[in-house]
């Protein structure tokens, strides 16, 4: 694996790294990706069940009544946010204005 | 003067029935224990100061759990309680609300003392990678208490608490269990509701007890199991206590195992076989891929789980010139290295071109472990493997060596890609530079069957 391909995924990712850093990873996903790669040879020979899940329940469903009161944990979530304004979460701008 | 060294969860019940003690001379006791060995060993990240209050409004001790002191691995929600998962970006995050079991340990009684230090998000064998440094080993400080719940398992080896919970996603109870010489369960997936628990891999995760016998493990499971509403992967199922047959995939022992981790391993099972025990030799080739299976998917679900943090809606935040940048400075500069390390694996297994090779090819093979297991167990009630392929390693040792780090999972991975029941339990100890470091022995059972793993657990703390 490359270094622009670490920074690419960083940048998918959303996470900042530093070049160092991406080397670092580089090395890393090297050893790990040449380890997990032998999963393809147990695949040949077997296994067409592509069933994705852990759980044998198959659409749980609960009746919608037993409703919280309007506003019961609003202050408490909105605490927690690192910026907020009259009952919202603030963000920064999103679009530029140019 | 309480011996807590000599405590079990049934013998405090009948010290607090018959007036010996209190529960709040036991949170005394207890508190002052952590203040005397937690400065060495790191294992307790706060002590909760309600907790004394609390235990001295118990006085109904029907409930074998009242009183009974615990500590959380620090990615369970408690209402009010800070909750960091040891991560910088969640370091002065408060719990808004608490998981069914908090909720369920609550209703019983049960007193939470403190939480524990981890691996940051529970990714880690080692706790080496807590934002909030190492847990060390309470046996031999020079060495790692192991992880993700390094510190519930060496808060319980060094008497901070009787009992604790930790989260399993691939061995994260049962290996600090077997380096802190403590009995760790890692229960069916979906038996334990999630709920409350933070995400890491949610197709694997599982919350357990960690205690000093396999009778303690069973009391804190069967107060937290059950069907919830609040996570639809719950599921009851049914069980039995057979253990006569023992099946060991001798093949998955060939390489890669420290020679007294064997004996001690072989040892064992001759003890067993002593009291009545069949040993079958079993060999599922396709346990051999597990490993593989498991730094394919979590690090996919990790990907997924961890896109909630992002300096919005809760815990830190790095202030970035736009909304965007701001994602990049606070992911990039408060989420450790390994937990950047799975995301950006993830994200690379995910991505169009790899998925299918990556992804899908891992669900297929965990689909054929799951098979082969099913197929196994008509055969044999338990099967067993050591814990660990060695002993605690030295604090830094496999810092460089991420693919070593990984290692450590070989034995403990199986039952949470298969999704079955496994317990450790300690099996003895090996001599290091004059240390005797413990070592445990794995039990895993059939869905839904923990009885079997109590059962034969209890029968091997006999034989050892």
């Amino acid at each position: 694996m490359k270094k622009e391909e670490i920074q690419h995924l960083a940048k998918l990712s959303r996470i900042e790294i530093s070049d160092d850093e991406a080397q670092k990873y580089t090395e890393d996903f090297d050893k790990i990706l040449a380890y997990v790669d032998k999963i393809k040879e147990l695949n040949k020979e077997s296994s067409d069940d592509i069933t994705i899940g852990n759980s044998s329940n198959v659409n749980v469903f609960r009746n919608d009544d037993d409703v919280q009161e309007t506003g019961k944990y609003t202050e408490n979530i909105l605490k927690e946010a690192p910026d907020t304004h009259e009952g919202f979460i603030k963000v920064k701008k999103i679009l530029n204005n140019d | 003067m309480i011996n807590l060294n000599e405590l079990t969860i049934k013998k405090i019940n009948e010290a607090f029935k018959s007036g010996e003690f209190t529960p709040a001379d036991l949170v005394d006791a207890y508190i002052e224990q952590i203040k005397k060995e937690n400065g060495d060993i790191n294992a307790v990240l706060e002590i909760f100061n309600d907790a004394k209050e609390k235990a001295s409004r118990i006085t109904d001790f029907s409930n074998p759990m009242a009183g009974i002191p615990i500590i959380f691995k620090d990615n369970i929600l408690i209402e009010g309680k800070t909750a960091s998962a040891s991560s910088k970006i969640l370091e002065n995050y408060t719990s808004t609300y608490s998981s069914t079991a908090t909720t369920k340990l609550e209703q019983a009684g049960a007193i939470i003392l403190g939480r524990a230090n981890m691996d940051e998000f529970a990714m880690g064998a080692s706790t080496e990678n807590s934002a909030f440094g190492v847990t060390k080993n309470p046996i031999d400080i020079e060495r790692v208490s192991g992880g993700s719940s390094g510190g519930s398992a060496a808060a319980v080896a060094s008497n901070m608490a009787i009992c604790a919970l930790g989260s399993d996603t691939g061995g994260s109870i049962r290996q600090p269990s077997a380096f802190c010489g403590v009995v760790g369960l890692k229960p069916t997936y979906g038996s334990v509701s999630r709920y409350g628990l933070m995400a890491m891999a949610s197709s694997f995760d599982v919350i357990g007890p960690i205690t000093k016998t396999v009778e303690d493990a069973e009391i804190v499971f069967n107060t937290i199991k059950g069907v919830d509403e609040m996570d639809q992967t719950t599921a009851e199922g049914a069980g039995d206590s057979n253990t006569k047959k023992i099946g060991v995939p001798r093949n998955f022992l060939k390489e890669g195992v420290d020679e007294d981790v064997l004996q001690n391993f072989n040892d064992s099972l001759q003890k067993l076989e002593e009291a009545g025990h069949e040993i079958i030799d079993i060999d599922i080739p396709s346990l051999e891929y597990a490993l593989s299976v498991y730094y394919i998917l979590v690090p996919a679900e990790v990907s997924s789980n961890m896109s909630r943090y992002d300096g919005i809606k809760f815990g830190e935040r790095v202030e970035g010139e736009n909304l965007e940048d701001g994602y990049f400075k606070t992911r990039g500069q408060l989420l450790g290295e390994e937990v950047k390390r799975r995301i950006m694996l993830g994200t690379y297994v995910l991505s169009t071109g790899y998925s299918d090779e990556y992804y899908r090819n891992a669900w297929k093979a965990r689909n054929k472990i799951k098979k082969d297991l099913e197929e196994k167990f008509k055969n044999v009630d338990v099967i067993a493997l050591p814990t660990t392929p060695n002993p605690a390693n030295k604090i830094g040792e496999l810092k460089n060596d991420v693919m070593k780090a990984y290692l450590s999972d070989i034995f403990t991975v199986s039952a949470n890609v298969a999704g079955i029941p496994a317990i450790s339990i300690p099996s003895g100890e090996v001599d290091r530079e004059g240390k005797k470091l413990p070592l445990g022995i794995q039990f895993m059972a059939p869905w839904f069957n923990e009885e079997r793993l109590f059962t034969i657990g209890k029968e091997f703390e006999d034989v050892r």
